[in-house]
């Protein structure tokens, strides 16, 4: 009998043990730098030209984070589970991303002004890259969901009035028909087809596993 | 006390050769070459740019033979029907024909135009790519120079241990994919 009750005990010690040693994030800080670990595979970059391009994953958690930061007056605690559901409802059935392309390089390769500006060698050019970058960015990029292609639901630039020499384009991805597609494909690679800045085509390739392993959120988890 | 001093020289001499074999070792500039046409041709980023770029001279060809066949199709009925038409309907016909030409022409004008442009675009950034990983290759690699070879022969002769093609066409093409 007590070697019963010993080895009960020991058991529940273990998975005590395996449940505290289990990773949470503990705020909206946190969660930052968990996405931006590069090795967690939710950021993916290329450098080539003077331009850095960073792809970034943005999980619901993330959105319903900087969501509930930004109502002035935030829930009640007793709500906040209820009003975290239901945004939490209105994210998870796409996949956010967000494109930054900025000015890279030192010394003399340094470009020291607004990404917009670069390589545009008359007002013209650099008219018709801001125009197409603030409207018709879903143009230039394509997201693979094991071979299904679909193109952004949403893409849209943020607008930074010239605080920032790079710019972000916030992308989202759904399949109308078939919203499992994009949520339940194994392998996801967005390709960004570039005749904005000339580099050439690129993949950001993601994997849903690493797409899908965020830790507990705990304080939208009260 | 003569010996001492001889192999002492000896001794000095000799690590005097070490050091200056040790030194130029370590100075030798890395060198490596690559054949450019082939990182080219094998690069995924140019085998999928050419074919975005196919795709679209398609759909371009698709729109010329519409206004081609337009074309043919008012030359048609002016030359068969030609006995049957008043005056005024072949000065129309006539009318038709010259505007649906310049159409025809203007779009083709336009449309070599844009393929260069879209060419330039999709390649020219491929090679941009190629170029720029091959840069960062080399610093990775500790190679101070990699020579580009081409078919007008800017490089006479290289022993085949200095041909890195193989290797930076594995990693370009496994970074484009990533």
């Amino acid at each position: 009998m007590k070697k019963i009750i010993y080895y009960t005990f020991l058991w529940l010690g273990f998975h005590l043990l395996l449940v505290s040693c289990q990773q949470k994030i503990k705020s909206q800080q946190a969660l930052y730098q968990w996405i931006n670990d590069a090795d967690n595979g939710l950021v993916k970059q290329k450098d080539l030209d003077g331009i850095t391009l960073t792809m970034k994953y943005l999980p619901p958690e993330l959105l319903v984070s900087k969501e509930l930061q930004s109502l002035k007056a935030g829930p009640k605690k007793n709500d906040l589970k209820k009003t975290v559901d239901s945004l939490m409802q209105g994210y998870q059935n796409s996949r956010t991303f967000i494109l930054n392309l900025s000015p890279n390089g030192q010394g003399k390769k340094a470009f020291v002004q607004d990404i917009l500006y670069k390589g545009a060698d008359s007002y013209a050019a650099y008219k018709r890259r801001a125009m197409e970058m603030n409207f018709n960015m879903a143009n230039y990029l394509v997201l693979k969901a094991d071979g299904k292609e679909m193109k952004p639901v949403l893409a849209n630039m943020e607008n930074t009035y010239s605080l920032t020499k790079g710019r972000n384009i916030y992308l989202v991805f759904a399949d109308e028909k078939d919203q499992n597609a994009c949520l339940n494909a194994q392998k996801l690679d967005i390709t960004f087809t570039d005749k904005l800045f000339d580099t050439g085509i690129h993949h950001f390739v993601f994997q849903k596993e690493n797409l899908d392993k965020l830790p507990q959120v705990a304080y939208l988890n009260p | 006390m003569k010996k001492h001093l001889l192999l002492l020289t000896n001794l000095m001499l000799l690590a005097g050769v070490i050091g200056y074999l040790g030194w130029q070792a370590y100075h030798t500039p890395k060198i490596a070459y690559v054949r450019s046409a082939e990182l080219v041709d094998k690069y995924l980023g140019v085998k999928e740019a050419q074919t975005q770029f196919q795709k679209k001279l398609t759909s371009w060809k698709i729109s010329t033979d519409t206004l081609q066949q337009r074309v043919n199709a008012t030359m048609n009925l002016l030359m068969s029907k030609t006995s049957q038409l008043s005056d005024q309907e072949k000065k129309q016909l006539r009318a038709a024909l010259q505007r649906r030409r310049a159409a025809l022409d203007r779009y083709q004008l336009n449309i070599e135009k844009q393929a260069r442009q879209e060419k330039q675009k999709l390649l020219g950034g491929a090679l941009k790519q190629i170029n720029s990983f091959v840069e960062k290759y080399a610093k990775s690699q500790g190679y101070d120079v990699v020579l580009g070879t081409t078919e007008s022969g800017n490089l006479m002769y290289a022993t085949k241990a200095l041909d890195i093609t193989d290797e930076v066409l594995r990693a370009l093409n496994k970074s484009y994919k990533q």
